[in-house]
């Protein structure tokens, strides 16, 4: 019987622990076929954040640093300038990217660092139970906004797209969602 | 070889360059400052790195990922900034990657103030960022220490897959004395067991992580990591024993500090005065031997520091309330003077004269 789908080649060969509905797992599949057609999985090193994704190095089959909280645009940095033969990736929460991260993510574009940077925003730090992130929209209930996000006194939500977007650096900056299959199959281009 | 005249900041960033430091990456701070710009000079020329960062934090987390991958990569800074930087220095400890960090100290607390200090020696040698971890503290004296202990501190680092502080004071960084450096500089050792270089399709991927979701793992790790401390305190350790011999009184004294002590041990030995001096090369790990074999035939022990009373705690700990151990410090950047150590020798040796 023919293969018609197969796990990618960049990813590794264990069970994730991302809970069910989770797009973690759909985001690992895209990167890592995308590690796969360019063939660069030799020559690529990966950088995790802290949230839901920190085990994200048990995943992907190549080389992997894991950062602290919001760091891995200034780790990334440091593995591109030291070796710039290699492919350099982040993969980050909007949490670790959007709130704790915000000058190493704003300064590693605008130096237009060459490095990739997964984005991955579902509107709430998850690992720790819920609580309000940088993206969470007006009025979303979570923990730590129980009445729902009042702009009033939690402000608005960052948009890390159209922000990047206005400096020089950043090379790329898109936004995609990973909700429905068109969506995903529209991600993976 | 030719000596030459330098400051100790620019002496030791021409060290780290001849030592085969590839990378920097740093923030501006005084008393530091001249380092990074004298970096920022030579390594587009000479085949290196030189990134200015937005922010300490950045800084050091940038270190982690170019040592990452194997490179011989430098941060340096100078108190507040090592402050900010403890986070990932944290992290370089708990991923046993090899770097090294320089502290050009300055008066604390806060913003303290930009003048020379030895304020940092808890920080350096118990207290950098959370957890059980060690760095391996090499504390200069002179222009040409700063430039002797450099090389070392790259070679260390390798050596133990650690983190290695260089701590130098605002006296050392801006004073100028003449300077030699070594022909023979030393190779990175071989780190291609463990570093994130890619994997090229040959061999397993490397995995550079400070975490241990299971407490049981964690604690092997950190047990493993002070297996290996146990064996740098008994093989590393080093110190500068001056006029110990027959000294009935030992004062201790690290860094520049130990410049003025051994003016004034020089002093009150022409007014025949039994003193010597014990100087630590490595601040951690403290050099308890040394110690005891320095202070064989002391009756007192005295520790001076540009502090409120730092070393002096290791100083009692080594000693074992085997000889009293008393104290003198100036703090908030002011520097001692010969004469107001010899004014303390003095009354150690029976009351003020």
């Amino acid at each position: 019987m023919a293969v018609v789908f197969e796990r990618p080649k960049s990813l590794c060969d264990v069970r994730l622990h991302y809970c069910a509905g989770c797009t973690h797992g759909i985001i690992h599949r895209l990167v890592a076929e995308v590690i796969d057609e360019m063939g660069i999985e030799g020559t690529t090193v990966g950088v995790c954040p802290v949230g839901c994704s920190v085990f994200a190095y048990n995943y992907f089959n190549c080389d992997m640093i894991e950062a602290p909280h919001g760091r891995a645009p200034a780790v990334a940095t440091g593995v591109k300038r030291a070796r710039p033969d290699l492919n350099v990736f982040t993969y980050q929460g909007d949490g670790d990217l959007a709130a704790i991260g915000t000058a190493e993510t704003v300064h590693a574009a605008t130096r237009g660092e060459n490095i990739a940077i997964i984005f991955v925003n579902n509107g709430t730090y998850g690992m720790t139970g819920g609580q309000m992130a940088p993206t969470t929209l007006p009025g979303q209930v979570t923990t730590t906004s129980p009445y729902g996000r009042n702009p009033k006194t939690a402000g608005y939500p960052v948009h890390v797209c159209e922000m990047l977007s206005t400096l020089d650096g950043t090379a790329l900056a898109v936004r995609t969602a990973v909700d429905t299959v068109p969506h995903i199959r529209e991600q993976r281009r | 070889m030719e000596k030459v005249l330098m400051k100790g900041n620019e002496a030791l960033a021409e060290a780290a360059i001849r030592a085969g430091c590839k990378c920097f990456f740093g923030y501006p701070i005084t008393p530091q400052t001249e380092l990074s710009e004298y970096l920022a000079k030579q390594m587009p020329k000479r085949g290196g790195v030189f990134l200015q960062a937005e922010s300490e934090v950045a800084a050091i987390n940038m270190v982690l990922g170019g040592a990452a991958t194997g490179t011989r990569v430098m941060t340096s800074s100078s108190s507040p900034g090592i402050s900010l930087k403890s986070e990932g220095i944290s992290y370089i400890a708990g991923s046993d990657v090899p770097c090294r960090i320089v502290n050009v100290e300055r008066g604390g607390p806060g913003l303290g103030s930009i003048q020379p200090s030895q304020q940092d020696y808890w920080q350096a040698t118990k207290g950098l960022g959370h957890g059980d971890f060690r760095l391996i503290i090499l504390a200069p004296n002179s222009v040409q220490e700063v430039v002797n202990l450099t090389s070392r501190a790259f070679d260390l680092g390798e050596k133990y897959r650690m983190p290695v502080m260089l701590l130098s004071d605002g006296l050392l960084g801006q004073m100028m004395e003449p300077v030699e450096f070594p022909e023979a500089v030393s190779e990175p050792a071989d780190q291609s067991a463990w570093a994130a270089t890619g994997t090229k399709m040959a061999r397993e991927h490397h995995i550079i992580n400070s975490l241990y979701i299971e407490a049981n793992d964690l604690e092997e790790q950190v047990v493993k990591r002070y297996e290996k401390y146990a064996k740098i305190e008994e093989s590393e350790s080093d110190a500068e024993l001056y006029l110990c011999d027959d000294a009935e009184i030992v004062i201790t004294a690290f860094g520049a500090t130990s410049r003025i002590v051994k003016s004034a041990v020089n002093k009150a030995r022409a007014e025949g005065i039994k003193v010597g001096m014990f100087r630590p090369i490595t601040l951690w790990p403290f050099p308890k031997k040394q110690l005891l074999d320095a202070c064989k035939n002391a009756k007192n022990v005295l520790s001076v520091e540009m502090n409120m009373g730092q070393m002096v705690e290791d100083v009692k700990l080594a000693l074992d309330c085997k000889l009293p151990v008393s104290f003198f410090g100036r703090t908030g950047g002011i520097i001692p003077t010969p004469n107001e150590v010899l004014a303390e020798i003095k009354k150690l040796n029976g009351g003020a004269q």
